[in-house]
């Protein structure tokens, strides 16, 4: 091919690729490169001087950042895992019921609803005066519970995190699922091999890939996570720094402090990147060895 | 030709007459003397158009042009940091001012209203709520004298009497508890840091002050912590609990009729009765308890001041307005009618408005005539102080502090010196080192 040939053909390329190039420059990587020129200035309203790392060391050594990521780590460690064992074991089952289309629809619906809705209608199913659990206690001679304080918290975000994203999941793994070819199956059942077997040894293997991109894609949501806990914050008091998501949010629009918001949300994508950039190193080496 | 003359003369009689008519005791308004200006108002009062209008009759060069923003005060923030998209005046809450401040979002006015016209039509205590060393950033509008809304038929029928004294209120609690535990006699919100500082205040306290340069911080002096003692004696018997105010949850509290008594500022009857049409005709106003019935104090909690943002290119327009808007008879008459504000912190609305409406019975308490306790309950306010410049932290430290007490983790008298700790660490994090910890100013 003539150099001008190539131009033309990595032109058109750049054609198709522009509208999503432009948007993703001004939304992504300019508010980024800006905000990371900005997170070298110290700030106190319409004042601002330069810090240099100074706001990163404080980042580092700040308690309050930190303790913030138990909660996304309690996340990351049960209700990742959990919601992928459930998934896994709805998406075999989608395969063996008939009218599955019906249950993945349902399952599905959860999802479709954006996450602050969900968090608005589960206080509501939570709330200490209105939530229909209250006449079905009453029942067994139950008054005056009240279901959402800061300890339970935490369960009550994994119900609702489970709620949402466990239909999405199962569905994902079921398509998965379908792109086995059924040969397998059937050379292991002329082999023997009951249903249980297959699943374990032979499907469950063949979605590791899957479950790999569906792992990482849950953790980085799991140590993002905001919303849930926003809009339960409106029925119990929260600290400021339940996530680090959300001391992010306090430190820049409650106490002003933008720039130190900054730095602590690039050390957060560092900290996520890190993760990661780990799972995915592991698990490729693993790959590597069953091959 | 001759009509319109005749009636330009008569509205220009009238303009006068509005301008002059009630100020027999107030000096003149100041004159424009600027170029023709359009400023631009953030506030969040209903109706402030009848007074705009007003106003632009009297300075027919200043066009005022509000929107309503809520309560904001991020937007404030972002644009305070942004450098610009401040409007000309802003409405803050007397308690976020320093905080705006310091951030810089206002800008000082002192030029077309220096201190000694301010104190013509504003008190001298308000001067802790619009300046800050000497230097005055705005005009305050409405008051947030605490006053106690109590439950009529739950009185009754328990047979409890409006408390007067600290003590007989404490008697009342009790009394309702013992009787039936299902109905709280009031509660603490665990969210609002203006009470427990209103309280403070409503004692003849405060737990901080500006004064000289320095910020004084002392939670734990004797009158704070003869406060929060009170009310951790009535925590521990169960006579009063902990509660989130602003909630879902709490309206549904109040519209059953499980709370008998909230105490509030001077604009929680207009909010009672906009939040629970249901009990109409239950609830009564009083006056708060008092510590010592012959010497009698009152707080704040809430009111909202009008202030002249840094950005704005108009200043001595939007000064003149805040001055206006705030102080004069007939825009005073508006807020009050209008934007249903029960008790402004002008001078003038004590001399010249509310006499006239001291016989309006309101139906919603029962008929009863409630301006006149509110009235008195703003007359009380005879002390205040400047609120520290981090208020959000305050509440929220107050917030994870006052969890732990819910918790049954420390007692409320605990939790008071803790929650200073966290304070003064954030105050010097932030860069303040004129910090005067453990004593309030002479």
């Amino acid at each position: 091919m003539n150099i001008k040939r190539k131009f033309f053909l990595s032109a058109k390329a750049y054609l198709f690729l522009a509208p999503f190039l432009v948007f993703f420059i001004l939304v992504v990587a300019y508010p980024v490169v800006f905000g990371g020129y900005l997170s070298f200035f110290g700030q106190r309203g319409a004042r601002m001087w330069y810090v240099g790392g100074g706001n990163y060391l404080s980042v580092l050594m700040d308690p309050n950042f930190w303790s913030g990521f138990d909660i996304p780590l309690f996340l990351l460690l049960v209700q990742v895992p959990l919601m992928l064992f459930i998934s896994i074991f709805i998406a075999l089952l989608y395969e063996r019921v008939k009218h599955s289309q019906v249950y993945r629809l349902i399952f599905y619906l959860p999802y479709a609803i954006p996450g602050i809705i969900a968090g608005i209608l589960w206080s509501y199913i939570f709330s200490k005066s209105m939530s229909p659990f209250i006449p079905i206690l009453s029942l067994f001679g139950i008054h005056n519970v009240n279901f959402l304080n800061l300890s339970t918290l935490i369960w009550i975000l994994l119900i609702i995190i489970l709620w949402e994203w466990t239909g999405y999941t199962a569905l994902i793994i079921y398509s998965t699922l379908l792109s086995i070819p059924r040969e397998y199956a059937e050379a292991a059942k002329i082999d023997g091999a009951n249903n249980t077997q297959i699943a374990f040894y032979i499907k469950i293997p063949l979605l590791m890939n899957t479950l790999l991109i569906l792992f990482i894609f849950n953790a980085i949501g799991a140590l993002q996570v905001f919303n849930e806990p926003w809009m339960l914050g409106a029925l119990v008091t929260l600290p400021p720094n339940y996530t680090p998501a959300m001391y992010i949010y306090n430190e820049a629009f409650y106490y002003g402090d933008f720039t130190y918001a900054i730095a602590m949300g690039l050390i957060l994508a560092g900290v996520i990147f890190a993760i990661s950039f780990f799972f995915l190193r592991t698990a490729s080496k693993q790959m590597q060895i069953h091959e | 030709m001759k009509k319109l003359v005749i009636f330009a003369v008569l509205v220009a009689l009238v303009g006068v007459f509005v301008v002059f008519a009630d100020s027999t005791t107030y000096p003149a308004y100041p004159a424009y003397t600027g170029p023709a200006a359009t400023i631009t108002m953030w506030a969040w009062t209903s109706n402030e158009n009848y007074s705009i209008d007003a106003f632009e009759k009297v300075y027919p060069n200043i066009h005022v042009v509000w929107s309503n923003f809520g309560v904001d005060y991020t937007k404030i923030l972002t644009s305070t940091a942004a450098g610009k998209g401040l409007p000309d005046v802003i409405m803050s809450e007397y308690t976020y001012a320093p905080q705006f401040i310091e951030y810089g979002s206002f800008q000082p006015i002192n030029k077309w209203i220096p201190e000694s016209l301010y104190l013509k039509f504003f008190p001298e205590y308000s001067l802790k709520w619009t300046s800050l060393d000497g230097q005055i950033y705005g005009t305050p509008q409405d008051s947030g004298a605490i006053v106690m809304l109590y439950r009529k038929d739950i009185f009754e029928k328990y047979g409890l009497t409006v408390p007067t004294t600290w003590q007989e209120f404490a008697q009342d609690a009790e009394k309702l508890h013992s009787e039936n535990p299902d109905i709280a006699f009031t509660t603490i919100p665990n969210n609002w840091v203006i009470w427990p500082v209103g309280m403070v205040w409503q004692a003849g306290g405060s737990m901080f002050d500006y004064a000289n340069g320095k910020w004084y911080v002392d939670f734990t002096n004797p009158t704070a912590m003869k406060v929060f003692d009170y009310w951790n004696n009535l925590l521990q018997e169960g006579a009063v609990k902990f509660d989130t105010w602003w909630t879902a949850d709490w309206y549904k509290e109040i519209d059953q009729g499980k709370l008998a008594v909230i105490i509030s500022g001077a604009w929680s009857p207009e909010w009672v009765s906009l939040n629970s049409p249901s009990t109409s005709g239950k609830w009564g106003v009083a006056l708060l308890p008092q510590w010592d019935p012959n010497n009698p104090h009152n707080g704040e909690m809430g009111g909202s001041g009008f202030y002249v943002s840094s950005q704005s290119k108009y200043p001595e327009a939007a000064a003149l307005f805040v001055l206006w808007l705030n102080s004069n008879p007939q825009s005073l008459e508006y807020l009050n009618q209008k934007s249903q504000l029960a008790a402004l912190v002008s001078n003038v609305f004590t001399t010249d408005v509310a006499p006239s409406l001291e016989n309006v019975e309101y139906p919603y308490f029962g008929g009863q005539k409630i301006v006149p306790v509110v009235l008195e309950a703003n007359n009380q306010v005879n002390t205040a102080f400047v609120w520290l410049p981090v208020m959000d932290y305050v509440q929220s430290s107050m917030q994870t502090e006052f969890q732990k007490v819910i918790d049954g983790k420390e007692s409320l008298v605990d939790a008071i010196p803790n929650w200073q700790k966290a304070v003064v660490a954030f105050m010097k994090k932030q860069g303040f080192n004129n910090l005067v910890v453990g004593q309030l100013p002479k």
